[in-house]
């Protein structure tokens, strides 16, 4: 079975800033996203969980696959997008076996 | 003073000041207690689409008209004159930075609806009536403080020469038609338009189980209130203090608004609850959008950890007895 090399990029963002990070992705070029809603865990920021009605605890993660010739671009809208939110960007590699989906 | 004291003690002994205390014990005991976040959003739903009903319908029934306008107008003026007031006292007495002093001030301008639901119960359960019309304030409380931090920040913002844009669209959309406005202006104009018997097709839902549910919302404001406290190290004493100052600073302004626009002594009282309130859903989200590096660390645990156990529990039948005593 052939498989496709491409990246993973994984955004864990503060909730509110999440449709900022989709919208950076999409206009860079990324196919598609999903969003994990209601993460908990700590950080920099310490702990990080939902605090029932106001965003400002719960955390999303963003996650992309996207060809590797525009991983970077992706990446570096999503940094802008974020800004000085709270967040956690990374990217890894992947095999998809649809490429034609990316 | 022993009615005070009289008050005070009934106000504790009710089932939703108990879930209040319940919930906060187990989260001091790290208990596994825990509501989910979708049912917490479900029970927040209901509870303000509930009061906006209610708030509605009395209106309807009543015959007050533009009479409360004068009203309507000095809670918009309290909520964007107490920032500027929270902002110096910070900046007096604690370290805060200008944009975290902005922050806050922002939260304790603005309103807490939790707050504002349980000390309508208290004086139901007291007997005392107040006007209708004091839940339309309550929407209009929300938002001018948001404006006064941001104003407070911004001066900052301008000696750095770094002058943030005030208000960005999603920020605009997010204050003007954030969730909590939408249902208790929805829930007031819907209300307001069926009247009475509109309200008595849905009383068994929305008007008989409120307090069960207004307990189960306490419960887990309990829970979540001493998570927040209990995870607060950057708190100073200066800050807690400020925390349980600040509301009393604000039901004394609340209090003196009601009686000059002429609210009875429930009304004032509400009033008073109002101003000393702070915010922990509207504010925080539009905050975090708008000044990222302020941090929420100190303004949630702060408005959620000390100022509202302070107003649920000593602050409402304290404002109460006090305006029942002036009035009278």
């Amino acid at each position: 079975m052939q498989m496709f090399t491409k990246k993973k990029i994984e955004v864990v963002v503060e909730a509110i800033y999440a449709p900022r990070v989709v919208e950076a992705a999409k206009n860079a070029g990324a196919k598609g996203y999903t969003v994990l809603p209601n993460l908990q865990g700590s950080g920099t920021h310490g702990d990080r969980r939902g605090s029932g009605l106001s965003g400002a605890f719960e955390n999303v993660m963003v996650i992309c696959v996207v060809d590797p010739s525009i991983a970077s671009t992706v990446m570096t809208a999503i940094k802008e997008a974020i800004g000085d939110a709270i967040g956690v960007l990374y990217a890894s590699d992947v095999e998809v076996l649809r490429d034609e989906h990316f | 003073m022993a009615d005070v004291l009289a008050v005070a003690a009934s106000n504790l002994v009710s089932p939703a000041i108990l879930a209040f205390l319940l919930g906060g014990l187990a989260g001091f005991l790290r208990s596994d207690l825990e509501i989910p976040e979708a049912i917490a959003k479900g029970l927040s739903i209901y509870l303000m689409l509930a009061i906006g009903l209610k708030g509605g319908a009395s209106l309807a029934s009543s015959d007050a008209g533009m009479s409360i306008l004068p009203g309507l107008i000095a809670a918009v003026l309290l909520s964007f004159l107490i920032p500027y007031i929270a902002f110096f006292l910070l900046r007096m007495t604690t370290r805060f930075s200008t944009i975290d002093s902005a922050a806050v001030s922002a939260h304790y301008g603005s309103v807490s609806i939790v707050t504002f639901v349980t000390a309508t119960q208290f004086l139901t359960s007291l007997d005392i009536t107040y006007e209708a019309y004091i839940i339309a304030m309550v929407a209009l409380m929300e938002t001018p403080a948001i404006v006064s931090g941001l104003l407070l920040a911004r001066k900052k913002g301008a000696e750095n020469g770094t002058k943030p844009p005030l208000f960005q669209p999603e920020m605009l959309r997010e204050i003007l038609f954030n969730g909590s406005i939408m249902l208790l202006l929805g829930g007031f104009v819907i209300g307001w338009a069926t009247g009475e018997q509109g309200l008595e097709t849905v009383a068994p839902f929305f008007v008989d189980p409120f307090q069960g549910v207004l307990c189960l919302f306490l419960l887990d404001m309990g829970l979540v209130a001493a998570h927040r406290l209990r995870t607060a190290s950057s708190l100073s004493p200066s800050a807690i203090a400020f925390g349980l100052y600040m509301p009393i600073i604000g039901a004394v302004l609340g209090g003196a608004t009601g009686y000059a626009v002429g609210l009875s002594a429930g009304g004032t009282t509400l009033l008073a609850v109002l101003a000393a309130s702070a915010s922990y859903i509207a504010v925080p989200a539009a905050i975090r959008l708008a000044l990222p590096k302020a941090d929420p660390g100190i303004f949630i645990p702060l408005s959620l950890g000390v100022t509202f156990p302070f107003n649920v529990l000593v602050g409402i039948p304290l404002y109460a007895a006090v305006i029942a005593t002036l009035y009278s």
